[in-house]
Order: C-alpha cells, then sequence, then structure tokens
C-alpha cells in the first residue's frame, strides 16, 4: 500500500507540483474574481435591495429597462467617449515619452522613476490636491490665469473642462506604467534592423514607421487591451473630480453601476449595468484583437 | 426580431413545468446561497479592519442564545430583563481602542460624547461585553450593515442616517420599548410602515442661519434689529451687503451643492410654501411652489462668490469663506457651525431660517445619527439596555453641556436654559425641536439615492450653474425621477 501510495506520489511529481504551486492562486481567484464575477451576472436578472434574503427573478427586465431609460444608454455613451478620450492621449503620450526614455539622455533612470510615482500615489489624495488647485475661489489655476491677466474661469460649470481633467488626471496617473511597456517593447527591437534601415537610407520618421511600430505590435496589442478594459471600469476617478457633473454631463456608466449598486441597493440594475459594460468590453477587445491578427497574418 | 420579442420568448422558456423554468429554480437556490457566501465573505474581508477582536460574534456563543428572547416575544419597557453577562454588538462612532484614546486627547475642541457613553454603559452594566463597532459611515456603513444582516451575522445595534428609513420601512427593525420613546423628542424617531417608532438618534439638529454681524455694520445695517423673517427680508439685506462689499465681501445665499449638502439645506427652505419632494412611490419636482423657490434659490446665489455656491465642496463657504476670510455675511449651517465660528472669532448673529410668501417655519433634520435593534439580534433587551444609557438624562446632560449636542432626551430639553447656558444657539434649535415637527429627507421605494441625485445635481445645483429656464429643469428632471421610481 505504501509502495503504491510512493508510486503514485513519485509518478505524479511534477502534476502534484504544479497544482500545489498554482492551487492557491486558483483558490483565491475562484473566491475573489470568478464567484462575485457570477454572482454579478446573475444580479442582472433579479430585483434585490441587499436587505430581504430572497432576491425576486424578473428575466431580462432589468435589461429592458437599462436600453429602454435614456439616462443609462447616456452614461454608457459617456463611458466610451471619455474611455476612449483617456485611452488613446494615455497611449500616445506614453509612447512619445517611451521615445524619449529609450533615447540615450543624461538622468534617464530618474525621468523613468519619476514618471511611474503617479501611478502609486492615493487616487483620493490626488485628486484632492486637483481639486483645490481648481477651487472657483483661491484655486492655484485661477490664481496663476488672474496673474497672467486672463478671467478665472468656474471649471466645475463645464462639460468640457471637467472631461478635460478627467482625462489630464487619467494620463497624468497612467502614463508612466504605459511607458514603461512601451520602452520594453522599444528595447525588444533588434537595433542591427535600425541599422540596416538606416543603411538603406531611412529617415527617423521611417525607422520610426517600418521598423519600430511593426516590432511594437505584441505590445501594442497588451496595453490596448488592459487599457480598454481599464477605461472601460473607470469610475473612481470620475466620482472623486467630478461626481458625475456637471449636471450629469461625465456620469459614466461605471460610477453609476457603484451609486446603484451601493448607494440605491438597486442590485439587479447594478448587475445589469455590469453585464453590458463587461459583454461591451470583450467586444471591444475582440474586435481590437481580429483587427490586429488580421495585421499579423498579413 | 426586437427586445420585445427575446424578452417574450425567454419568459415562455421560463413558465411553469418546463425544464428550463426547474432548472432556473435550482439556478435561483443555488444564486441566493451564491450571494450570500460572497457577501459573508466580503464582509468578514472588509470588516475585519476596524474590528477591534476582542470579542466572540454574537452568533458564535451558546451563552447569548440562551439568553436571547425569542423573535416573537416583545421587549420589556424596563431595563434589565437582560442576562447580566449579555454580549452586544454594537455599531457606534468608535472601536473600544478608539474610545479609549479619547481620554487621553487634550483638544478642547473635542467631541467625547463616545467617551462618556461608554463610561456610563461600563458602570450601568459592567458585566456585558459590549463589541463596539466602527463600520465607518455612509454607503460603506450602510452595505456592510445589509451584509451582515443578510449572512445572519447581524449586530445587536445598527446606525446610520441616510438609510435606517429605509431599514425601517422594509421591517426589519424591532420596534422600540415605549419607555425608550417616551424618553426622547418625537422629532428623534423614526417609524415603520405600521407608524411603530423602531429607530432613534441620540442627538441630531437643524438648520439655523448664521451670520457675521460686522459684516452687517460694515454694509450700514444693524445687525441688533435685522428683519430676517421671510425670503424677502433676508434676500434685501443680502442683496445690500454683496453691493456694499463691492467683490471684497458677500451677503451669502442658498448653498446649492450637487449632493446631500444643497438638498438638505434647499428642502428646509421650500418647505416653508408647502413644498417637498415627495417619498415613498411619488416624487414630486415638477410644481410652481418648487419653481418659485428655485427661483429664489438662484436669486441668492448672486449673493455668494460665483462657483461656490453650487461647488462639490462645502469647505469654501462654511469654513474658508464665512469662518477663516470672514468675507460671506450669511451661512445656513447646523449647530456645529456655532463653535467654529466662535473660534475664529466672529461675531455671531443666529436666526430661525426665514420662510417664504405665506409660509410657515420650516426645517430638516440634519446630523441624526439613528440607533436601532435588528429583528434578528439575539441580544435584544441588552441592545435596549444600551440604548437605554445612551438616551439617559445622565448622558446626555453631559454631551449637552460639555458638547454642545443637540441631545434627544426630553427631560434634557426641557433643561435647556440650564444645560445649554453657554450655548445661546442651542436654546433655540430646543425651542424649535419643541414645538415643531420636523422630518428627514423623504425616502423614496426605489433608487432613493438615483433620484437624489436627479434632485440634487440636475434640479438644485443645475439651476445655480446654468441659465436655463427653471421650468424646464423641473420637467426634465421629473420625467427621469418618475422614470427611476418605477
Amino acid at each position: 500500500m505504501k509502495t503504491n501510495k510512493s508510486s503514485f506520489l513519485l509518478r505524479n511529481r511534477e502534476p502534484l507540483l504544479a497544482l500545489a504551486i498554482i492551487g492557491p492562486f486558483l483558490l483565491w481567484y475562484l473566491i475573489i474574481n470568478l464567484f462575485p464575477l457570477v454572482t454579478g451576472f446573475l444580479l442582472g436578472f433579479m430585483e434585490w435591495n441587499g436587505l430581504t434574503a430572497s432576491p425576486k427573478w424578473v428575466g431580462l427586465n432589468n435589461l429592458k429597462v437599462f436600453f429602454e431609460t435614456p439616462s443609462y444608454l447616456s452614461s454608457l455613451w459617456k463611458q466610451l467617449y471619455i474611455g476612449l478620450l483617456c485611452l488613446t492621449v494615455n497611449v500616445a503620450v506614453a509612447f512619445f515619452l517611451a521615445l524619449l526614455l529609450n533615447m540615450p539622455l543624461r538622468g534617464r533612470g530618474f525621468f523613468r522613476s519619476a514618471f511611474y510615482i503617479p501611478s502609486i500615489t492615493s487616487v483620493a489624495t490626488t485628486t484632492a490636491v486637483l481639486l483645490s488647485l481648481l477651487q472657483p475661489q483661491g484655486g492655484g489655476l485661477n490664481g496663476f490665469l488672474e496673474t497672467i491677466g486672463m478671467n478665472p474661469i468656474i471649471w466645475t460649470y463645464s462639460p468640457f473642462w471637467m472631461t478635460f481633467w478627467i482625462v489630464v488626471y487619467y494620463t497624468w496617473r497612467s502614463v508612466g506604467p504605459t511607458a514603461i511597456i512601451w520602452l520594453a517593447g522599444l528595447q525588444s527591437i533588434d537595433p542591427t534592423l535600425y541599422e540596416v534601415g538606416k543603411i538603406d537610407g531611412a529617415g527617423r520618421w521611417q525607422l520610426i514607421r517600418y521598423v519600430t511600430i511593426p516590432g511594437l505590435r505584441p505590445i501594442a496589442a497588451y496595453i490596448m487591451i488592459t487599457g480598454i478594459i481599464a477605461v472601460m471600469q473607470m469610475w473612481d476617478l470620475v466620482m472623486l473630480i467630478s461626481r458625475g457633473g456637471p449636471t450629469g454631463a461625465t456620469d459614466v456608466l461605471a460610477y453609476r453601476v457603484y451609486r446603484d449598486g451601493l448607494q440605491s441597493f438597486n442590485l439587479g440594475m447594478a448587475g445589469a449595468s455590469s453585464l453590458v459594460l463587461g459583454v461591451l468590453t470583450l467586444l471591444l477587445s475582440f474586435v481590437y484583437l481580429r483587427i490586429f491578427l488580421k495585421g499579423e497574418e498579413d | 426580431m426586437t427586445l420585445k420579442d427575446i424578452y417574450y420568448i425567454f419568459n415562455l422558456l421560463l413558465s411553469e413545468n418546463t425544464y428550463i423554468s426547474k432548472g432556473v429554480k435550482k439556478l435561483k437556490r443555488m444564486s441566493l446561497l451564491s450571494l450570500i457566501l460572497v457577501l459573508a465573505v466580503a464582509l468578514s474581508a472588509c470588516g475585519g479592519k476596524n474590528n477591534n477582536g476582542n470579542a466572540a460574534s454574537p452568533s458564535a456563543s451558546p451563552s447569548e442564545s440562551s439568553a436571547a428572547p425569542s423573535e416573537s416575544s416583545a421587549p420589556s419597557d424596563s431595563p434589565s430583563a437582560a442576562d447580566d453577562n449579555a454580549e452586544v454588538t454594537f455599531v457606534f462612532y468608535n472601536t473600544e481602542d478608539e474610545i479609549k484614546a479619547l481620554r487621553d486627547n487634550t483638544d478642547p475642541g473635542a467631541n467625547k460624547t463616545p467617551l462618556v457613553i461608554y463610561d456610563q454603559l461600563k458602570k450601568n452594566y459592567p458585566n456585558y461585553k459590549i463589541n463596539y463597532q466602527n463600520w465607518g459611515w455612509a454607503e460603506d456603513l450602510d452595505s456592510k450593515q445589509r451584509a451582515a444582516i443578510l449572512s445572519g451575522n447581524v449586530p445587536d445595534i445598527v446606525r446610520g442616517e441616510t438609510f435606517i428609513p429605509a431599514y425601517a420601512s422594509e421591517g426589519i427593525l424591532e420596534p422600540l420599548p415605549d419607555d425608550i420613546v417616551q424618553m426622547v423628542n418625537p422629532n428623534y424617531l423614526i417609524k415603520d410602515n405600521d407608524g411603530k417608532p423602531v429607530a432613534v438618534a441620540a442627538e441630531g439638529t437643524i438648520f439655523l442661519l448664521f451670520y457675521n454681524k460686522e459684516l452687517l455694520r460694515k454694509s450700514g445695517i444693524d445687525p441688533e434689529t435685522v428683519k430676517l423673517d421671510t425670503w424677502d427680508d433676508w434676500k434685501k439685506v443680502s442683496d445690500a451687503i454683496t453691493a456694499a462689499g463691492k467683490g471684497k465681501f458677500f451677503g451669502g445665499g442658498v448653498p446649492s451643492h450637487p449632493h446631500f449638502g444643497g438638498s438638505l439645506r434647499f428642502t428646509s427652505i421650500v418647505r416653508s410654501i408647502g413644498q417637498d419632494f415627495g417619498g415613498g412611490d411619488k416624487v414630486t419636482i415638477d410644481t410652481p411652489a418648487n419653481i418659485q423657490a428655485l427661483q429664489f434659490l438662484r436669486d441668492m446665489d448672486k449673493n455668494l462668490p460665483k462657483g461656490v455656491g453650487n461647488n462639490p465642496d462645502e469647505g469654501p463657504i462654511c469654513c474658508t469663506l464665512f469662518e477663516k476670510e470672514k468675507s460671506l455675511a450669511f451661512v445656513i449651517n447646523g449647530t456645529w457651525a456655532a463653535r467654529g465660528a466662535i473660534a475664529n472669532g466672529i461675531d455671531l448673529g443666529i436666526a430661525p431660517l426665514p420662510v417664504g410668501p405665506n409660509g410657515k417655519p420650516s426645517n430638516t433634520r440634519v446630523g441624526f445619527v439613528y440607533s436601532a435593534v435588528p429583528k434578528a439580534s439575539k441580544n435584544k433587551e441588552a441592545a435596549f439596555n444600551v440604548l437605554r444609557t445612551m438616551l439617559s438624562k445622565e448622558v446626555q446632560s453631559i454631551m449637552a453641556s460639555q458638547y454642545s449636542v443637540a441631545v434627544a432626551n426630553q427631560e434634557v430639553q426641557n433643561d435647556a436654559a440650564n444645560v445649554y447656558k453657554d450655548y445661546p444657539w442651542m436654546q433655540e434649535i430646543m425651542k424649535l425641536l419643541q414645538t415643531n415637527e420636523f422630518q428627514p429627507l423623504p425616502v423614496f421605494n426605489k433608487n432613493n439615492a438615483q433620484i437624489w441625485d436627479i434632485i440634487n445635481s440636475k434640479v438644485i445645483a443645475r439651476t445655480t450653474i446654468s441659465n436655463d429656464p427653471i421650468d424646464k429643469i423641473v420637467k426634465e428632471a421629473q420625467v427621469e425621477a418618475d422614470s427611476a421610481l418605477k
């Protein structure tokens, strides 16, 4: 019997070792990620306020309400366009930053760290600093505008400016990690390709166009897909910077999910909105991947 | 195929006696279990941070279940019908360690009411094991309490402000014993759908109009004889101060912050002309009275520096402009504002809120921290004893006289001239609370927070942020709020 056991352990040593390593993570994933995911999905088909012990099954009714209510559709649209702005600006700025950081500059290491630091600071603290700069009376930015002879701006009145500051804050916070990933991609490109390009008479822009960009395709795919997921989940900085204002102009769907779920305790609508957001995120990632893979095949 | 068709087919498949229907029923049971498990895990993960960890959960001890009265039995009116060694999980301001730390706090402005309650509980019930829990505030507290209630790990005393009426209407709270109800001013109670009081606040206040007498004098207005009875009176005075201030100081108006900071104050004003925002299954925004009040709000906003009245941050009005810079003549605030103003050397004037045309005095409860005993509590009697102590004359007198808190106890309120002798504004508040019935903000049966978001940001704040016609603002908001309440 003992021999059988020993031989079983010996025979399956590698899978058991793998299971021992992966097992705790798998368990953690099941409890922390998969279980809430399934629960959230199911909530979309129920009506429940979190107090009574029996959620009511309502079928597709929550989704029907979602697609028939203009404010939900408007929030979805705001999530898409504000998210797209954040993603585009962040990816572009991070790319140019990575190009700069890849150049043989003095103090390059310092700059790499400096750009990364905002991403590890507290959102609540840094948005509080931003808000104090945006204060209409005594705010730093208006003080500056007045110093240079311009009229102060009431930032909180303007949908344009509140969207602008959300994009600026998102980029400020996310640009460091994105630039580091771009940088890793840039440094993985074989330098001989640049040398060959130079011998063939390619200029700086042509080297970027024909060597750098094609060499960065896998990295770009990673950055875009994780970026799409991040902006489709974006709500905390909206809550802290604009509270969805002015008059709902920046009220993104993810922030509405939070309010439906944890303020109104309309868990069914929170689940249905999450479902829509999740499906849309999958769809966008899928479309991007299709385009990317098609490019790879070509 | 339209969405309607898909919905029809789906419902057909789920009709009685189909395999799918049976499967769905199983799924519902499974999903319910999943939900409870997830919430229980979430609670244990989140709640642990604030748990002082020196007491067992209420459901863990067998002695508790023996001490617990049956679900159906009504609690007795007399104190201490409970086991002398009962364990009570008390969702409170602070954990035990945080309360004890208050003893060493030398800040003269520190509010040590939790310590006063703690000491009295130790004295009255030395053998109680009270597990003081700090579960935060607002939605953080609400979500933890709901998860606890649902998971069966129910605290013996729950706490909160705006969401306690929702607990009351769900019927999950035990009716308060008569002696507790008799002990307090009725303004401090929350009733359930059957009209039974189920939650009580140990403290709570209403709004007053505070003013800086010095700015009135600077504007040629005698602060001792100034008339501030009606909206018109107030507007004339505030307009005159703004004009005299020439951009250096301002009269001040009604704040329109795009959150409860705006709606609590605006509702206090608008109620004087008989307008409210409804409640339950009805929301009323699109009314002539509301349009009239919103016009007053817009007119008064001109007496605030631009962008301050409707700013998401309340700080610039109360604390920067009124208290520190002393450049704002009037603010609407709760009684807590008086201490800060006096500490900053303001020659402070106080008046009840002005009333609208042909109106009557009105206000809204603010800062009411309600406590209640859930029906599922296993230590109801002991929990009610904790509430009795918190509301007792001994404790409430100290809260009133030492920390100028607007307390609930009727005996203490009747002795306002004595207990609040150092705080004249509190005597004013007590008179108002004893002679009027004030309501909290209404609660809507569905999507309460969403509807208040609409009122806060798309009615109150929009009125002062934009120049949109007010009738258009209220009509659009009414449609959206009706849809949310459906």
